[in-house]
Parts: structure tokens; C-alpha cells; sequence
């Protein structure tokens, strides 16, 4: 193991990496392991796998895993014209959920890695415009990143097979699929039953022992958990320590980012940002790299106004924060004979991806993807607060009987759906909620587009025909009803080869600055099937691959 | 990844009724109020934070929200200790609504059964008092509170013995091997059959 480096702050690094999450760890990785000297500023701190632990109430009730709301805001409205404000405490998850630490909101998330499919790329062309919308192709193609996600199955790792509408791949899958739970299984006993297609569900946690990494011990504490036993290949598990072991890459944790500064010619020269204790400190840079997360990317460029990016860094389109993509989802909640045992082992084991595309027969844009699993109905404590059946008792002895009977017996299945993007839904700079270091909050923006909340009424429909056939003995739906936040952050940066309409170029380039590179989830043109970790990997890997070549060539 | 109601199931049933503070200014103190509750529990000792009364008062209505019946209730996994760490650990502050609301709960107990506290009344008039106020905060906030002391870590001080996480059939081990529960077992017994005889037909190996 090489000694961590410790940069001078004064003295400029190749790349400074803002944000060590599932797109800064493959930069951090990717741009140390190519020979440059690399900062990554984290504003979370760093845990490894023995510190993760399976306590609801530190990590679900307290969110140790996240920021904390009271000093960090951030406020919700649907709609432009209306005031945005903070949710009332205990309302939930904040608007732009992630987890904050070295990994980001891989060490928490469920792993459910989906490759888009080459329709993903070219939806508009093939579909037309859609009115009142930024409905746009990519500015690339599935078969040009389909080496990249080869990269993300092999080096990141991916248990999983082949399904029949699989977009093609040039390896196989690096370890078989993880052992089918009860819930897979009667996702696939339904689904077949109504002639579909069900498929091995490929998840980001091994298997099998790979790259140095042992295999899941199928704990049950996956989604919303870190993993104790670095099966979960989050950054934190796959990348980070690859960084680390060049000796060139220094990580700083606790480190929040104010701005990134320009010199004279307009080029990124440093990254403000306050240290552990709260110090102000600038690192000087040749380039910088942000992947601070849909929400968090959009918000730093805005922070970064001058005189020559009056509306914020590299946001002469207007785009900076706009087109924002939550996935639309919905979800189904089932009751069964036999015991499923559902708090065994990782969430999803099956998917149906027969209703992937849009057809145009439905009257809507849109199309998904549907998976069985626990959700939140495998924890103790939240299967206790909401897992009863609606209208049955929720406290007293037959309360207690239903808990006794349906803790084991229950299981959810999940529409994850398309979001439309939008100018209208965005990430702004509240007017008036600042957080704890002064900055104007993340303010959130946010109205579905009909068509996502109709394909994820479709998607429900389809999940309650499945459980039917399977012979679910109570089942019942969550109301569709608009999203007021989510985990996944899209489309903020939007990538494109047009200057008016986009923020970077097709290989995360800013237009306007020339070593200014964004990479995470805001890149997303599209919103994908409601899976989105798995392609901002692959964009990551890509990008790192053009960065490194430019560097070398002295264009950055 | 959730559903917007999964979403405000995720803390809790998003009435807006739980006011506590959600994050404790001193979480380490928090654990150490946890620990000795957990103490206080296995050696029956005296609760930290709460006076006898009130103790006696949320405890009923913790056994009324989680009975014993063939299986122990919220009595008898030490969900009282568990209350008692909460309102001197992660929860603190979330008293200032409880015990005005439980006197005003007492007021009832008083004017309608000539009691003076909640514990005194059997189960019958318990339960009917709790179902005129099981939609408002004090309710809501012990159901919470409840249900944490029967499920969470036994070091927050409930759960005794892990009778909770028995009582749902959740096993805290963490090494599973499949199969898991009914449903997936016969695939796994088609993947570890044994694999046909080689007696059973003869093989070409050509080369």
C-alpha cells in the first residue's frame, strides 16, 4: 500500500475530484491509476465496512448516513410560480435524497444494476417530439458505451445473466446471479402465468469472491445500509482503495465545497472549499472534476457566479439545474400463505422487462421496468409502523397477531419508470433557507409530467396482474401520487452538442470552461427505467478514458 | 429506491404527530443514555429519566398499543427502558409534548373514571380512551416509541432478549444460505440435485 499523498494547496494538482461517490470514485480511481496527481474532496466522512452496522434507528430514523437536515436544508415546490419551502419535520427523506461520505450514495444504495438499452439513446428520433418538454437524443449511442458498462460489470462488479430483451454485450457477466429469494420466485411463477418474461435481476453485490472482494452473506440489510462485508461494490469497496494505492491520490474528507474560481483567461484555477475545522482553503487545480450528485453539481456551479458567468459557472445556456428526472415510480404490496423470509439476503432477485418501451397503443410516453423485493418491510421497526394491510388495526392484539403472522409472509413490487424532462423542473438556489456554512439552499422544483404518473399507474397495473396470478392471498396498492423528491438526481448538467441547449459536451466537457469536466447523474438526457447507477458508471468510465487522453495531449 | 408514501413511511407515518428532535446534539450521549437503560433493564433498576407515575402511565398505554397475549407484549421486552433512554437520548425534548399531553390525558382519566392515572384503569376503558385519541400526538409518539422498544438493537434498551425481533420471526443472524423461505425452495433444490449418474448412459468423449 503506497503512502496517501498530501498536496500543497497552493501548488496545483492535475485534477482536484469534487464528490467520491458512485461517478467521483471511478474518476478518483481512473485518473490516479492514469498517472495524475488527484485530490478528492468529500464533504461526508469516511467509513469503511466495520462501521456499518444494521441499527434502524442510527440509520434509518437518525440518517447517519445522510446530512444532517437541520443544517442542511433544502426546500420543495411543485411548480415555479408557488414559494418553495422545508418539509415539516418527520415528513420523510429530504427532496434531493443521497448519502454523504467516501462511496456517496453507493454505499447506500440497493444495487440494481440495468444497462439501458440502445432505444434509451435515440428515443426522440424515433419517437417525435413530445410538447412542453426537453425530450432530446443523447449525443451518443449505446454502442459506444457499451465497453463502458463491460467496465462497470467487470471492475466494479456484477452478479447477473442474460435476459431476453438484454441489449447486446461483448462479455458475459464476471459472477453468476445471486441465489433466488421467495420473492423473485413468485415474481417469476406470476409473470410467467401471464406469458412475460421474467429475468435474473443484475445487482452491483457479488456473488461469488471477485477482485479481492469476498461475497454477499446475504445479511439482508442492503438497501438504505452499508455493507459490512464490502460484497456491495460501491466506490467505497471497488475504486476507492485502487485510488488510494497508486500513492497519487489524496482523499480530504469533511470537506465542503464553497465555489471554483476562474483566472483571467476563465479557466477553473482553484476550488474554494472549508476544511475539516471549518477553514476556508483554495486548491489550486489544472482541471477540475464534478461529481457531487445531480443536485449538488448544479447547485456548485450556481454558487460559482462572476462577472463572466453571471448566472453561475458554465450556465450561458440557462441549463445549469434545469431538466431535473426523478423516475417515476410506483409501488405493489402483497400478502402471502408460506413464509418468504423476505429480511434474507439483498433485495431484488427477479425482474420483468417486457414493458420497457413506450407503445404508442398506451397514449403515453413512457415505459419501465418491474422488480420484486422486501422494500422497507424487511426491518423490524418500519415493517411495525407500515406494513399492515390498509384498514386493518395497527395497534392492539390483532395488531400484534398480523405483525406475528405477515412479518415473514409479505413482499412489494416495484414499477420504476421514465420521467420526462422538463425546464420547469429544476434545482435552484433558495432565496432565502441557507444551510449551515452560509450557502443558499438546494431548492427543489418538481411537477411529474402526466405521462410519467400514467406509466407508473401502467407499471402498477402490470405488478398487481402479476401478484394476482401468483396467488397473492391480500394484496394492495400505494396511490400514484406526484413525486416530492427521490434518490436518483438527473439531468441538471445535461450533456449535448449544442451550446444553447446543454452544459457539457458529449465527453462532460463544460462548453464555456475548458478544464471544467461534470460527471454524475446531471449528465442524463434521458431518464432511463428508474435504474440509473449502472450508466453514470459507464459515462464515468468513458469520460476518464477521453480526460486522460486530452490531458496527455495537453487539451485539457 | 421508494415510493413517495414508502417515502414517509421511511421515518415515520408522515402525521406530522412525532415532533421530536430527530437528531440528538450529542449522539454519543445518546448511546451512553441507551447503555444504561440496556443495564437498567437486565437488573430491573430504576428508570433515569422518568418519575414513577408517568412511567407506570406509558407503560399501560405501551401494553395496550402491544398486548401480551400467548407471546410476551410491550411490558414485558422492557419497552418502558427503551422510553426512558429515548427521552434522555435521541428523542429528547419530545417530552415537552408528552407529559403535558398525558396530564391532559389524566384530566379525562379523572373527570370520566374518577381515577388518577391511566394505569389505574383496566384494559377495557384503556382501550376505549386510547381510541378517541389514537390519531393525535400522544398517541402517535408512544405508538412510535413503542414500537421501537419492542424492535430495535437491544442496546437501546427494549427488545429483552431479542422477544421482539421472536415474536416477528426476524432472526438478527448475519449469514443466511438459500433457501430462504417457501417459495424459493424448490429452485435451490433443482440446483443442488445431484448430477446424473455416469452409470446411467455411457458418454462419447470423441476427440
Amino acid at each position: 500500500m503506497a503512502a496517501n499523498p498530501t498536496y500543497p494547496t497552493r501548488e496545483a494538482v492535475d485534477f482536484v475530484v469534487i464528490g467520491s461517490g458512485a461517478a467521483g470514485g471511478v474518476m478518483a480511481r481512473e485518473l490516479s491509476v492514469a498517472g495524475f496527481n488527484v485530490v478528492v474532496l468529500e464533504q461526508g466522512p469516511y467509513r469503511k465496512a466495520q462501521d456499518f452496522t444494521h441499527d434502524e434507528i442510527g440509520v434509518v430514523m437518525q440518517g447517519e448516513l445522510s446530512l444532517n437536515p437541520n443544517d442542511h436544508p433544502q426546500t420543495f415546490r411543485a411548480r415555479p410560480e408557488l414559494k418553495a419551502e422545508v418539509p415539516p419535520q418527520g415528513s420523510g427523506l429530504p427532496p434531493a435524497w443521497y448519502a454523504a461520505g467516501v462511496g456517496g450514495s453507493s454505499v447506500h444504495f440497493t444495487g440494481n444494476y440495468w444497462r439501458f438499452r440502445p432505444v434509451d439513446f435515440k428515443e426522440r428520433s424515433l419517437l417525435g417530439e413530445i410538447e412542453g418538454t426537453s425530450f432530446a437524443d443523447w449525443p451518443l449511442t449505446y454502442e459506444e458505451l457499451e465497453p463502458y458498462y463491460t467496465r462497470v460489470d467487470w471492475e466494479i462488479g456484477v452478479s447477473g445473466a442474460p435476459g431476453p430483451f438484454d441489449a447486446p454485450r461483448s462479455r458475459p457477466y464476471p459472477v453468476p446471479p445471486l441465489p433466488i429469494k421467495s420473492s423473485g420466485a413468485i415474481l417469476e411463477r406470476g409473470a410467467k402465468a401471464l406469458g412475460l418474461h421474467p429475468q435474473v435481476a443484475p445487482m452491483a453485490i457479488l456473488s461469488k469472491p471477485h477482485n479481492g472482494r469476498p461475497a454477499c452473506i446475504h445479511c439482508g440489510f442492503c438497501l438504505g445500509f452499508g455493507c459490512e462485508m464490502n460484497a456491495k461494490s460501491s466506490t467505497l469497496a471497488a475504486m476507492i482503495p485502487q485510488a488510494e494505492a497508486t500513492g497519487r491520490c489524496e482523499i480530504r474528507t469533511g470537506c465542503t465545497v464553497m465555489r471554483l474560481e476562474h483566472d483571467d483567461r476563465g479557466r477553473i484555477r482553484d476550488v474554494v472549499y472549508l476544511d475539516e475545522n471549518g477553514v476556508e482553503q483554495a486548491q489550486r487545480t489544472r482541471a477540475a472534476v464534478l461529481s457531487a450528485n445531480g443536485a449538488e453539481s448544479a447547485r456548485l456551479l450556481l454558487l460559482s457566479q462572476s462577472a463572466k458567468h453571471p448566472d453561475g459557472m458554465a450556465n450561458g445556456s440557462g441549463m445549469v439545474g434545469k431538466n431535473l428526472m426523478f423516475n417515476a415510480h410506483s409501488a405493489t404490496h402483497a400478502w402471502f400463505e408460506e413464509p418468504l423470509n423476505e429480511f434474507k439476503s439483498v433485495q431484488c432477485t427477479r425482474i420483468v422487462m417486457d414493458f420497457y418501451e413506450t407503445d404508442t397503443k398506451r397514449g403515453f410516453y413512457g415505459g419501465g421496468g418491474i422488480d420484486a423485493r422486501p422494500l422497507v418491510n424487511s426491518w423490524p421497526i418500519l415493517f411495525a409502523m407500515g406494513g399492515i394491510a390498509p384498514g386493518l388495526p395497527t395497534w392492539g392484539a390483532e395488531y400484534k397477531r398480523l405483525m406475528e403472522r405477515y412479518f415473514t409472509r409479505n413482499m412489494s413490487v416495484l414499477g420504476n419508470c421514465t420521467s420526462l424532462a422538463m425546464e420547469r423542473n429544476s434545482i435552484s438556489l433558495d432565496p432565502e433557507v441557507k444551510d449551515v456554512f452560509g450557502r443558499p439552499a438546494v431548492r427543489v422544483t418538481y411537477e411529474d409530467h402526466p405521462d410519467d404518473l400514467a406509466t407508473a399507474r401502467f407499471m402498477q397495473d402490470q405488478a398487481v396482474a402479476i401478484l394476482e396470478a401468483a396467488g397473492a392471498e391480500r394484496l394492495w396498492r400505494d396511490e400514484v401520487t406526484p413525486s416530492t423528491g427521490g434518490p436518483h438526481l438527473l439531468g441538471t448538467c445535461r450533456m449535448g452538442n449544442d451550446p444553447n441547449s446543454s452544459v457539457v459536451d458529449r465527453y462532460h466537457r463544460a462548453h464555456e470552461v475548458p478544464n471544467l469536466f461534470v460527471v454524475d447523474g446531471s449528465n442524463f438526457v434521458t431518464s432511463g427505467r428508474g435504474q440509473p447507477t449502472m450508466t453514470i458508471q459507464a459515462l464515468a468510465f468513458r469520460a476518464a478514458e477521453h480526460m486522460t487522453r486530452a490531458a496527455r495531449a495537453g487539451e485539457v | 429506491m421508494q415510493t413517495d408514501q414508502s417515502r414517509r413511511r421511511f421515518l415515520h407515518t408522515g402525521t406530522g404527530a412525532v415532533s421530536a428532535s430527530w437528531l440528538a446534539a450529542q449522539w454519543p450521549l445518546a448511546l451512553e443514555a441507551a447503555e444504561h437503560a440496556a443495564e437498567a433493564r437486565d437488573k430491573q433498576q430504576p428508570l433515569a429519566h422518568l418519575g414513577p407515575a408517568e412511567a407506570a402511565d406509558f407503560e399501560a398505554i405501551a401494553a395496550r398499543i402491544v398486548p401480551a397475549t400467548d407471546t410476551p407484549g410491550a411490558r414485558e421486552v422492557g419497552v418502558i427502558y427503551y422510553m426512558d433512554a429515548a427521552i434522555g437520548g435521541w428523542m429528547a425534548g419530545v417530552e415537552q409534548m408528552l407529559r403535558p399531553a398525558l396530564a391532559g390525558l389524566n384530566a379525562t382519566v379523572k373527570e370520566r373514571f374518577g381515577a388518577e392515572h391511566f394505569h389505574l384503569l383496566d384494559a377495557d376503558a384503556q382501550d376505549t380512551l386510547l381510541g378517541e385519541i389514537e390519531s393525535g400526538p400522544l398517541f402517535q409518539t408512544l405508538r412510535f416509541m413503542t414500537i421501537c422498544g419492542m424492535f430495535a438493537l437491544p442496546s437501546y434498551g427494549g427488545n429483552r432478549n431479542q422477544l421482539g425481533w421472536a415474536l416477528l420471526g426476524f432472526d438478527p443472524r448475519h449469514v443466511w444460505f438459500p433457501p430462504f423461505g417457501h417459495y424459493d425452495a424448490p429452485h435451490h433444490a433443482q440446483a443442488n440435485a445431484p448430477a446424473q449418474s455416469s452409470t446411467d448412459k455411457k458418454h462419447h468423449h470423441g476427440r
